[in-house]
């Protein structure tokens, strides 16, 4: 077979697969080669402005490779965790693995490579036969594993992998270890990557962690918050990469702030001595909580500086919480992260071999 | 000299007078006129022909003469345009009264930014905007539209409130406080209270500054020129926003940080200036600083007509810190000799209740003669057998050969009984409430000690090998940290002399042990992470350890501990560091204050330093004698020294560590935070040894990357 199909999967969630994937396109791209896309069962559950569910990496790997497909082609499943199985019970498993097999086919025509992107976890889809190894050995997909590393028992982890793909045949091509904080990446060198190679799976690449990476914006957490921006509209793409709650005395938030890089502050509104500190000190942005509006005073300093600060209605805890749910998922959407994604893949991963 | 346009100008025009009596516009040119400014005075109004009698003209630029102050009442979006005409006539100041600037927003911090750079442009000074303006009594001058007209004298006042302004001149005319001048600083856009003290410390009629602020716009230009001031007059200063509460109400007020108050505390206390906390202090130390002569030393005789009030006294004095030496032996014959047999001779001096006024004369005059008394406290309680206004004009007399500072309390009388006016007449200081005299001798003393103090003392330099600093800094930067561990804060404290124990970072628990094995036991092994601020708390931390095989399993529990408590901390490491004896715990640490710089804290170590805030503050860079003030000043001072017979620990070498430390802070900015905490000391001559130390670095020192 002179198509090449990577299926690009790991065992646990957010190891970082589209990253993976993304780089890996873009590198083809810049190479001349066609490149296909297609993710069987998506989980990123969303509606688009037609109303129709759609899955949210697949539409973003969709404007990338500018592919003149519809949304359900290049994700002919789009499920929601909570009411997965209700769904996949209306089809049988030979409807469904027909229904993913033609989207692979169209995906596939006169493509040189075929990047596929698995689900949350391996198992997904097993109630309609439909498992990551199956759909692979189906495919004639190498199978490309992405794995966070965070402790040993990635070992463990990868090696029940291989031996559910032994049962169903199917190709492994290899791991990458993603996400490695600077302090371990001397163990993942020289005690992770020899016990896997020892237990026969090739490790393709340890990609550093890269905290940038895993930043949101200002403007994202103001996409998902909303609320009203009172003033340093300027420096909405500033980064933000901890949550700080402003309710001490200013005294001890400026100790507080000052250990805390990039971080986004939520306080009252009428809490115009920690907004004060906030500035001083320097953070990425405010967010005023309660609908409460602060003195007039601090808008020029905001402007001047470029922190935004942001009043929305919600109380403290409220805002948090919304905060906390979109860091977890961040999305290399723009180019500023996608060019960094690419450059991190191109510099720690076997990539050649990979698309040998 | 300097602002003379503003004190001593040939003529000013006030833009925006008004005919209409109950208009701003109109009381500035009244005071003007009957306060009795010899200079010209032109009101600006392109409506009127006349005001108070006054040509007026319809610009400042039809003004025939030379203008060298223009006093701005018009609304606060055509102050820059009238500004550019005065810049056009050639005016050299400004005192803008009109509000609408950066007190109020965005738009009014924009008009003000415009405003600031019209008079930079012509070159022009500013006072103001959104202030009362400014009155010079030596001149006749009242550019302000307050209601009283104060009488001249030798105190001058800033106030950044207007409000409290004005109330502080109608106080001052009821007590016949008289100034030199009085100036209101509204936003301090141009003109900041720096740069009036510094015109104040080369006025020779004004002998002391009273100062009422919120907060400061430069803080180290604040310092170094009342620095210079307050060694030439007293400069005594009412700071609001002493409390949490209160700094969010100044925050909210002035429109900028308000600062920490330690800081505030410290930043006079390095300036030289007299902090009071509430304005009926301000107002009594103003009228004991306005003519009394300085105390030489603590040493305070009360003379009473009661025993009660006297006792008061003498316990407020005792409080403060004050003395009160019994008299000379010869001077306590000649007072028994006169005074009847039952009169104690002891301090305070009793009179008795008949006391007429030769008893009081003759103890005052005994006061003054003796040796050892610095200050005079006199108590007088109506009684029938006193008589108030004599007893008063005999302290008036011999006052005026006194080298000694007198104040007094004459209770329980009316504000219009004779006494009380001839002792104001002749510039007594006199308080309604006993206790306030011990209070302003107090006060005084403070300043005869600020005076005293030596400016030339030096600041330790020791010569360091900078490169090893800059790198370790450098390192944290490009790690993307703000923290440092405790290795690279060993290795900064070290290359400064700072005694620290011998350090090691593993990284596997064969290191641990091997490290264990290198360094000696016991050893305390401890998690290394910039995310966690307290090891304790979530089991990064393993004392006393006595062996290899004990230090790789503390690894591996560490590990495990620290994880479970905290998944997401980035953990670089365990610390192997040699134990070393307990010594006595106390924190030596450091924090950037954003206005005034690096602030020294010294205090007892331990668990209990967040509650028993035994701590005190000074700004850096430090002498030797302020760096012995700390430790004097706390609690743990007597600890060091010793109790119920322990041996004195050695002191020395905690000065030793501040010094260096702010040495450290003011050498190295980009160093926001450091603490020593604890720092063990042992006895005398056996030094000290900091255990843990964290540094912090300045995330701006990032920005611009």
């Amino acid at each position: 077979m002179n198509k090449k199909a990577i299926y690009i999967a790991s065992t646990k969630e957010l190891s970082g697969k589209s990253i993976v994937t993304i780089a890996l396109a873009k590198i083809s791209i810049d190479l001349g080669k066609k490149v296909g896309y297609l993710k069987p069962i998506g989980l990123q559950y969303l509606l688009n402005e037609k109303g129709e569910p759609i899955d949210e990496d697949a539409e973003t790997m969709r404007k990338i490779l500018n592919l003149k497909v519809d949304a359900n082609q290049v994700c002919p499943f789009v499920v929601h965790r909570d009411t997965l199985l209700e769904q996949f019970m209306q089809v049988n498993s030979q409807k469904a693995l027909q229904k993913i097999l033609t989207a692979y086919k169209s995906a596939s025509e006169e493509k040189d490579l075929v990047l596929i992107e698995g689900p949350t976890a391996l198992s997904v889809g097993s109630y309609v036969g439909c498992p990551v190894p199956k759909l692979a050995a189906d495919f004639g997909a190498q199978i490309l594993l992405v794995e966070k590393y965070e402790n040993d028992l990635i070992v463990d982890n990868i090696l029940q992998a291989l031996d559910y793909f032994s049962k169903w045949k199917s190709n492994v091509l290899g791991v990458i270890l993603n996400q490695v904080s600077s302090t371990k990446m001397e163990k993942a060198k020289n005690v992770i990557k020899p016990a896997l190679e020892k237990s026969g799976i090739n490790v393709m690449g340890i990609i550093p962690e890269d905290k940038a990476l895993s930043a949101l914006t200002v403007k994202e957490i103001h996409d998902a918050v909303g609320g009203k921006i009172l003033a340093g509209k300027d420096g909405m793409n500033r980064i933000v990469q901890t949550v700080l709650i402003g309710a001490m005395t200013p005294e001890s938030a400026a100790g507080y702030f000052r250990k805390a890089k990039n971080e986004l502050i939520i306080t009252g509104g009428d809490r115009t001595d920690i907004i004060f500190t906030a500035l001083e000190v320097g953070v990425s942005a405010l967010i005023l909580t309660g609908n409460l509006y602060p003195s007039v005073k601090i808008f020029p300093r905001a402007d001047d500086l470029r922190i935004p600060i942001i009043l929305v209605p919600f109380d403290t805890y409220t805002t948090l919480q919304m905060v906390q749910k979109i860091i977890g998922r961040i999305k290399p959407t723009d180019e500023e992260r996608i060019k960094k994604a690419t450059r991190l893949v191109k510099e720690n991963v076997d990539w050649k071999q990979i698309l040998k | 000299m300097l602002l003379d346009a503003f004190f001593r100008p040939r003529s000013i025009a006030v833009v925006g007078a008004s005919r209409e009596p109950e208009k701003v516009g109109h009381r500035i040119v009244k005071n003007l006129i009957e306060y009795g400014f010899k200079g010209h005075i032109f009101p600006i109004n392109p409506n009127a022909d006349k005001i108070l009698g006054l040509k007026c003209y319809k610009s400042i630029l039809e003004v025939p003469e030379q203008v060298d102050l223009a006093v701005i009442v018009v609304p606060g979006k055509i102050v820059p345009t009238v500004a550019e005409e005065c810049g056009k006539k050639g005016v050299k100041g400004l005192v803008v009264i009109s509000a609408g600037f950066s007190e109020t927003g965005r738009e009014g911090t924009q008009l003000e930014k415009e405003l600031l750079a019209i008079c930079r442009k012509y070159n022009i000074r500013m006072q103001g905007p959104n202030c009362l303006g400014l009155i010079n009594t030596q001149n006749r001058m009242n550019a302000t539209f307050a209601a009283a007209q104060p009488s001249a004298g030798n105190i001058a006042f800033i106030s950044q409130s207007g409000a409290l302004g004005s109330t502080i001149l109608n106080w001052a005319l009821q007590n016949d406080v008289g100034f030199t001048s009085f100036i209101s600083l509204g936003n301090e856009a141009d003109l900041t209270a720096a740069d009036f003290l510094e015109f104040l410390a080369e006025d020779e009629q004004t002998r002391a500054v009273g100062l009422y602020i919120e907060g400061v716009k430069d803080g180290s230009h604040f310092i170094e020129v009342a620095k210079k001031i307050s060694m030439k007059k007293p400069v005594i200063v009412l700071k609001s926003g002493t409390t949490d509460v209160g700094v969010r109400a100044v925050s909210s007020h002035t429109g900028s940080l308000a600062g920490s108050d330690v800081a505030f505390s410290a930043a006079f206390r390095k300036a030289g200036i007299i902090r009071v906390d509430r304005l009926e202090e301000l107002f009594e130390l103003v009228l004991a600083f306005e003519n009394q002569p300085l105390p030489k030393d603590k040493n305070v005789l009360i003379i009473t007509n009661g025993g009660g009030p006297g006792i008061l006294v003498a316990d407020a004095c005792e409080k403060m810190g004050l003395n009160l030496p019994l008299l000379e032996l010869n001077l306590r014959e000649e007072l028994r000799n006169s005074l009847p047999p039952h009169a104690s001779l002891n301090n305070p001096l009793d009179v008795l209740g008949d006391a007429d006024e030769k008893r009081y004369e003759l103890a005052l005059k005994i006061g003054l003669k003796s040796e050892i008394v610095d200050g005079i406290i006199i108590i007088l309680t109506p009684q029938a057998m006193t008589p108030s206004d004599k007893v008063a004009e005999i302290i008036a007399e011999v006052r005026k050969t006194s080298n000694k500072p007198i104040v007094t309390a004459f209770m329980g009388l009316d504000d219009d009984s004779a006494a009380i006016k001839t002792l104001l007449k002749n510039d007594i200081p006199n308080y309604p409430f006993p206790e306030s005299t011990a209070f302003v001798l107090k006060k005084m003393h403070e300043y005869t000690s600020i005076l005293k103090r030596s400016s030339r003392e030096p600041i330790l330099q020791i010569q360091v090998d900078r490169r090893i600093i800059k790198n370790t800094l450098d390192k944290i930067r490009k790690d993307d940290r703000l923290t440092s561990t405790v290795e690279e804060a060993f290795i900064i404290a070290e290359s400064f002399g700072i005694p620290v124990p011998k350090l090691m970072v593993a990284h596997s628990p064969k290191e641990a042990g091997d490290m264990a094995d290198l360094i000696g036991y016991p050893v305390a092994m401890k998690v290394v992470s910039p995310e966690i601020l307290h090891k304790t708390d979530v089991g990064g931390v393993a004392l006393n350890i006595t062996s290899r095989a004990e230090a790789e399993r503390n690894y591996e529990n560490i590990l495990n501990k620290v994880h479970s408590f905290m998944p997401q901390a980035r953990i670089l490491g365990i610390s192997v560091q040699k134990m070393v004896p307990q010594g006595k715990e106390v924190i030596v640490g450091a924090v950037r204050d954003p206005q005034f710089g690096p602030l020294m804290m010294f205090g007892l170590g331990g668990i209990y330093v967040n509650f028993l805030k035994d701590v005190s503050y000074r700004l850096c860079p430090l002498t030797r004698s302020e760096a012995e003030e700390m430790i004097e000043e706390t609690k743990a001072y007597t600890l060091l020294r010793g109790v119920r017979g322990e041996p004195p620990s050695d002191i020395n070498s905690v000065i030793d560590v501040i010094l260096r430390i702010s040495q450290i802070m003011t050498e190295f900015n980009e160093i926001i935070e450091m603490e020593i905490n604890p720092l063990f000391v042992y006895n005398e001559k056996k030094g000290c040894i900091a255990v843990d130390i964290k540094i912090t670095i300045d995330k701006m020192a990032y920005e611009g990357e």
